[in-house]
């Protein structure tokens, strides 16, 4: 049974390697061609759909108006473009009545320092609640929470490389959120592993799962009426992090680290039985 | 006891009444719509301003090889600094070349810049399109804090380009984003025409005050402030013998632009009679001249000169054309129905299209050319501080009406304590409108009706008890209510961001009453049954708690590094696990715990 969640991860690891995690316009750099003073509304589906086809990957068209003159303008967010199809997209556009527009390359939203930031406050936050859980049960064996929660990033991870969903603030949040919910299930494992001595560790640990089941999968039904109905890219990624994220949780909770707590708890048995 | 009649219960119901009136506020009108929470940029639009860094980057070969300290790097840095009054960084050094590089926080013709190097060396280079990313980072991080100070609002902003920066501002009006970026803080403060106190010299801001002036009907703020002490000697110095002069405090003085009016200007400035006024213009110094009383006066030290807006004369062209050597930008007192397009279009040429037009609006003159010279307040020396080290100062001003009096002085506060290290020009201000329509709306609660049934049925399949699944569903409503009402309350704008953090509050929501029930149900099981189901429910909170705690240390975690809607996220999230843990858990608790006793009363099994 743990041999599950760790295949799991294998392939999720493999997955992540060879077909990597997009990065949302948000987190990497890219070129914004503005347009300003228009007359009329631009017809940004259109315009949308003509650039994906040359461009390729994300692009985020956006109509804004001028408050002083009341005209139109269009900000185009496209990835890095070089100069040669820096020219083909002014070429496409100007045969859309899109004339003189201006081309700034833009650094990603979060720059180099905040994603150091971001990555310490990530480990940090792995730390501080290990610490947290070490605090309240006083037993080491709670500290393999935080690798199991870690094997749930990685099959989100893994997830959105198999279906191309980008690293975006969005699907960061989702990353967050898991970290969360992989963290609660784990610690009802923890209480009824080891808080608890009524029955034999086999039974609490069952009478956990049942629990376990029933809280991840109504959060599962939840992420998955959001991916179903929702056409919000934003939310459609955060809830994809979690289809997948929520699904290794299950195996990584209730098979690897639930046979963790009972190989455990039993040792813990055999040594107040020989005292 | 009944649930009714149960303090926790009680408290539950009574605040969540209290946030549906707060979102709703229905004395705004009684149709149901959320008028007590701001939505953020996806939802509701909002503004983009693109912010261009007036830098100069120079690049020095010094004369003499550097010593072990480059003090002579150090030495150039501060006599640029204090010539030019700006921040200066140096960017690289390189000793074999002998060369420095150095970035002024504002744009500096080149001869003046000569002038100021040739003692050291010679210069390279001279650039005024690139910005160092240590300076970016630096005014995006003091412009995040003037325009979202708590970091509610969401603000987005990235480098885009050499030397622009991008904003995105939900919930805010371009006007008023414009007006909070486009100051740099540059404090100055004069006695004749000696500077004696600088934005460097402020030590502490104190709290605002607002006071109702009847005989004038207006409000007047005042800011005060702690100088340092070589300020305060400064003063002495200058204000010895000097009592009733007046003390002029300008921020953001346009010292490097030229002032354009009207010459009928001059005709009118007779027509006033209230304190501090402007009183004449003086040819000679090109300055206007303001009175704070009978008997004493300052000049406005602003260059500025009369021209004809239908069209300027040979003459007036070319005092422009002299007037352009020492200044880089020229401000319009009027607007383009005040100057004629020919002469707006010459002053353009001359000026390289640095114009600014300043339209009267509702002011007086004499306030209407403080405000261009970027006059703030000139209070009287009083016979009591004349020549003594004053540390205390205060900025004054009135206003209309006291919200208006409030906003200034607190955009002021910021301001002050949010200097900017470069000088910026807005270059571009637009509207964005909500990039997710009425369709996101509909989506949203299709899917959330979706959740609602699907985890209505999965509770009713595992416990086949409708007096269980309603209890859960209510509960997790009053949570939503009340994580909405908490973000509103503190003025926490909904976007995506803060979607995804209802969400996580729902599920952990549904998931800890999941652990409530299934650990009071099993007082059912055998050996179970001996302990009470009070017991139960505050074993179930041990797991909660923990629960909790950990979700708020990870999420303080990103509170702390804090960027944009990431922090709207942590927000929502932490409020909701306070709420949960302080309020509807209990509550839930107490419910749970009335239903099963109840039964169990019925049944006669305890």
């Amino acid at each position: 049974m743990v041999l599950l969640p760790l295949l799991l991860a294998g392939s999720m690891l493999v997955a992540i390697l060879t077909l990597g995690v997009p990065l949302s316009l948000e987190f990497s750099s890219g070129t914004l061609i503005r347009y300003e003073g228009i007359e009329e509304r631009p017809d940004v589906a259109r315009i949308e759909s003509s650039l994906r086809q040359l461009v390729g990957g994300e692009i985020k068209v956006e109509v804004t108006r001028d408050p002083l003159t009341g005209r139109f303008g269009l900000d185009i967010q496209t990835p890095l473009l070089g100069e040669n199809l820096e020219n083909q997209v002014c070429t496409l556009l100007s045969g859309l009545g899109l004339e003189n527009p201006s081309i700034l390359p833009y650094s990603p939203a979060l720059g180099r320092a905040q994603r150091k930031q971001a990555v310490t406050a990530i480990l940090v936050a792995a730390l501080v609640i290990g610490l947290c859980l070490l605090f309240v049960y006083r037993k080491k064996v709670v500290l393999f929470t935080v690798p199991c929660v870690l094997l749930n990033l990685l099959a989100a991870l893994g997830g959105m490389a198999l279906t191309g969903t980008p690293l975006s603030l969005a699907s960061l949040a989702g990353l967050l959120l898991l970290l969360g919910y992989g963290v609660d299930t784990n610690i009802l494992l923890a209480n009824f592993a080891l808080k608890r001595f009524e029955g034999e560790p086999e039974e609490r640990i069952a009478s956990a799962m049942k629990t376990g089941f029933m809280i991840t999968l109504t959060t599962f039904a939840t992420m998955l009426a959001v991916n179903l109905f929702v056409t919000n890219p934003s939310l459609d990624q955060l809830s994809t992090v979690l289809l997948f994220g929520l699904g290794a949780d299950l195996l990584d909770t209730w098979f690897l680290n639930a046979g963790v707590y009972l190989h455990f708890t039993k040792k813990r048995r055999m040594y107040y039985v020989s005292l | 006891m009944s649930p009714y009649r149960n303090p926790r219960v009680v408290l539950l119901v009574s605040l969540t009444l209290l946030a549906l009136v707060g979102v709703w506020q229905p004395w705004r009108g009684l149709s149901f719509e959320l008028r007590g929470i701001t939505t953020g940029l996806d939802l509701a639009g909002g503004s983009r301003v693109v912010v261009r860094l007036d830098v100069t980057s120079v690049e020095v070969r010094f004369r003499a090889p550097f010593d072990p300290n480059f003090t002579a790097v150090s030495e150039l840095r501060d006599h640029l600094a204090d010539e030019l009054l700006s921040d200066v960084k140096v960017l690289a050094v390189n000793q074999s070349t002998r060369t420095a590089k150095f970035e002024i926080g504002k744009p500096v013709e080149e001869d003046l810049l000569r002038r100021l190097v040739e003692n050291f060396g010679e210069i390279l280079s001279i650039s005024r399109e690139e910005a160092s990313s240590s300076t970016m980072d630096e005014v995006i991080s003091t412009l995040m804090n003037r325009i979202d100070p708590a970091g509610l609002l969401g603000v987005s902003a990235r480098p885009t380009g050499t030397n622009l920066l991008l904003f995105e501002i939900p919930a805010m009006e371009p006007e008023q984003a414009k007006l909070l970026i486009e100051k740099e803080g540059k404090l100055e403060a004069f006695i004749e025409n000696s500077l004696i106190l600088r934005g460097s010299d402020i030590e502490i801001i104190y709290s605002v005050r607002i006071t109702y002036l009847p005989e004038r009907r207006l409000y007047r703020y005042e800011l005060p402030l702690r100088i340092s002490k070589e300020g305060a000697k400064r003063f002495a110095e200058a204000s010895a013998g000097k009592a009733r002069y007046p003390f002029a405090i300008y921020l953001d003085r346009p010292a490097d632009a030229l002032l354009i009016f009207d010459p009928s200007l001059r005709n009118q400035l007779a027509g006033e009679v209230r304190y501090p006024r402007v009183v004449d213009y003086s040819e000679e110094r090109r300055q206007f001249y303001a009175r704070i009383s009978d008997y004493y006066g300052f000049y406005l030290l602003v260059s500025a000169i009369p021209i004809d807006p239908r069209g300027p004369s040979e003459n007036e062209v070319a005092l422009l054309q002299e007037c352009r050597k020492s200044t880089s930008r020229a401000i319009l007192l009027g607007d383009n129905l005040t100057f004629s397009e020919q002469t707006i279009r010459l002053i353009e040429n001359i000026f390289e299209n640095r114009v600014e037009f300043l339209p009267r609006g509702t002011l007086d003159i004499s306030e209407w050319i403080f405000k261009a010279c970027g006059l703030q307040s000139a209070p009287e020396i009083s016979e009591g501080i004349a020549g003594k080290e004053e540390r205390e100062v205060e900025i004054t001003g009135t206003r209309a009406s006291e919200s208006e009096a409030a906003r200034e002085a607190d955009e002021l506060k910021t301001v002050l304590s949010q200097r900017l290290t470069a000088k910026t020009t807005i270059a571009s201000t637009t509207y964005i409108p909500p990039r997710l329509g009425a369709e996101f709306a509909e989506e949203i609660k299709r899917a959330a009706l979706a959740a609602v049934f699907a985890i209505a049925c999965m509770i009713y399949m595992r416990y086949r008890d409708l007096g269980i699944v309603l209890p859960i569903l209510a509960t997790m409503g009053c949570e939503l209510i009340l994580t909405i009402g908490a973000a509103s309350a503190v003025r926490q704008t909904i976007g995506l961001a803060e979607i995804g953090g209802l969400l996580a509050v729902i599920g952990t929501g549904v998931e800890q009453q999941l652990i409530i029930t299934d650990e009071v149900l099993r007082g059912e099981v055998r050996e179970y049954r001996a302990r009470g189901v009070r017991e139960r429910v505050s074993r179930a909170f041990t797991i909660i708690l923990t629960a909790a705690l950990t979700t708020m240390a990870a999420m303080f975690m990103l509170l702390f590094i804090g960027f944009g809607a990431m922090k709207g996220f942590a927000i929502i999230t932490i409020l909701g696990v306070l709420i949960a843990v302080l309020i509807t858990r209990p509550a839930y608790g107490e419910i749970i715990n009335a239903i099963l006793s109840w039964r169990l009363k019925r049944t006669g099994r305890e």
